[in-house]
């Protein structure tokens, strides 16, 4: 393999690693955030956002140097292409953690937080989803993305229930409806890191055994 | 503790087996049909330079209207494979084949085939640009006034169709008499194509046809390729990858003088089933 071919490649890697690692603390911060009432923290973790950006911007912008000047085939292209795809979800999931951030804060001044025992559970389901997420990418574990593919239907399925709870809460004014609502929007952004996840899984899929396991097809 | 929301939560792990049944997607869908008929089959193609063997046991076919390229690093037969396929090795003494290589059905190797029709049935553009010291109609005539009885209509009528399938037509036209040596390195090559055409042969063969040509010329050749499959069953060998991954339909990887892998191109350049193909075409070995 051509020399710079190869440096290019480990420097998009290394990019990636980065950005998974960060895309990881805002997750995993966003819901300490809202577990402890950590306005700080939750702001911290909107505020870093902006480099998961950058970090986005600057693996596209390897990636496409590459496709360009070396004209990647076979395991090489599908690692391109899997990267491009992959560090936007990752940069997706992070806009999702913000979101979290946001809702802790609010969160913060109520009483309690409603469906909490199943909300946290729901959230650390969805924080090993995405640790297993860049795991399986940085090892190519085809095992572990079918695991996290698996896996989502918990996560769904906890979504629903936290959701029809709430409304039955709100309905009966047992819960407060500004909170439950708050938490609605929570459960709805793990749901779609859980979904980003699954992505994850399915491109690693793709980079490992150039197979499209996407939608059920 | 994990909290029951419902009595039959899922409970799927993380390292459990799909519950899908995905099925892989291929790469990309082959321009032709697999029905589409086999012009040509190369069968058990073993070819000896001497005490030296060049090809071992090379099986493959080439369906009709169909590009197919010949990759590989040096050395590795491609081109001694595409050069057996209308038998031009046969100026030396010192060849020897095995296997058969049918033509529509036929061995071209049977004692009883006749080499100057095979030749126009299997023309023949080479890696450097080779027109004769001729005129620019004079080339494409060359093969008609060999062998005569042909009107000037029906000869001006075959340089015109050949030249302008060769996308070379409005370049020259107004200088037909002129020397074709004349002419840039990406028109003559353009040329020896047109003159390849006028026996309007089966199967074209190319050997590095774009090898010593600039970017835009070869962009030419290609496009060319691209035009003519419609009409012409093509076999190129080429030391470009991208390019056979632009203009083939299949592609067969060589190496050591054994076909090791042939499929559709989408696939050989995205999914190759060989670790040799994926190593050589990564550039990790060759």
């Amino acid at each position: 393999m051509h020399k710079t071919f190869e440096q290019s490649l480990n420097e998009l890697q290394d990019v990636m690693r980065q950005l998974a690692s960060q895309t990881e603390d805002c997750v995993i911060d966003a819901i300490e955030s809202l577990k402890h009432r950590d306005i700080a923290l939750a702001k911290s973790v909107i505020e870093r956002d902006e480099q998961v950006d950058r970090m986005d911007i600057n693996a596209d912008a390897l990636a496409s140097t590459i496709l360009a000047r070396q004209q990647p085939v076979a395991s090489d292209l599908r690692l391109i292409i899997g990267a491009m795809k992959i560090s936007n979800d990752l940069e997706r999931i992070s806009d999702h953690a913000v979101n979290i951030a946001e809702s802790a804060i609010t969160l913060s001044s109520c009483a309690s937080i409603p469906e909490s025992d199943n909300l946290f559970y729901m959230a650390a389901l969805v924080q090993d989803m995405l640790l297993a997420a860049t795991e399986c990418f940085e090892e190519r574990n085809t095992i572990i993305a079918r695991g996290i593919i698996n896996s989502d239907a918990e996560v769904d399925e906890y979504n629903k229930i936290i959701t029809q709870n709430l409304i039955e809460g709100m309905s009966a004014q047992t819960v407060d409806v500004k909170a439950g609502m708050d938490v609605v929007r929570v459960c709805k952004n793990l749901e779609r890191i859980a979904d980003l996840s699954v992505n994850i899984a399915e491109d690693v899929i793709y980079i490992h055994d150039g197979k499209f396991v996407r939608h059920n097809l | 503790m994990k909290p029951n929301p419902q009595e039959n939560a899922t409970t799927a792990k993380l390292t459990g087996t799909p519950n899908s049944n995905p099925q892989s997607t291929e790469p990309s869908a082959p321009r032709l049909r697999d029905d589409t008929p086999v012009v040509l089959e190369v069968k058990e193609m073993k070819f000896f330079y001497g005490q030296s063997q060049a090809l071992y046991g090379i099986n493959l076919d080439v369906r009709r209207g169909e590009v197919v390229a010949l990759i590989g690093p040096s050395g590795c037969g491609k081109s001694t494979l595409l050069k057996a396929i209308n038998r031009i090795h046969e100026v030396s003494n010192e060849v020897r084949v095995e296997g058969e290589i049918l033509l529509d059905g036929a061995n071209i190797y049977d004692s009883s085939t006749d080499i100057t029709l095979l030749r126009r049935r299997v023309g023949m553009v080479f890696q450097k640009p080779n027109p004769f010291p001729k005129s620019i109609y004079d080339n494409i005539a060359y093969g008609m006034n060999i062998v005569g009885g042909f009107t000037k209509a029906q000869i001006d009528e075959t340089v015109e169709r050949c030249l302008k399938q060769a996308a070379l037509w409005d370049e020259v036209k107004d200088r037909l008499q002129k020397n074709a040596l004349g002419l840039s390195g990406g028109q003559q090559q353009r040329l020896c194509i047109a003159r390849a055409l006028a026996t309007e042969p089966e199967v074209v063969l190319m050997d590095e046809p774009c090898s010593a040509l600039d970017p835009i010329s070869t962009q030419k050749i290609e496009n060319l390729i691209e035009e003519l499959k419609s009409r012409y069953t093509i076999i190129i060998v080429t030391h470009n990858m991208q390019q056979a991954a632009r203009v083939s339909d299949r592609t067969a990887f060589m190496m050591q003088g054994k076909l090791i892998e042939y499929d559709d191109t989408g696939v050989i350049f995205t999914k190759p089933a060989q670790k040799l193909t994926e190593d050589y075409i990564t550039g990790r070995f060759g």
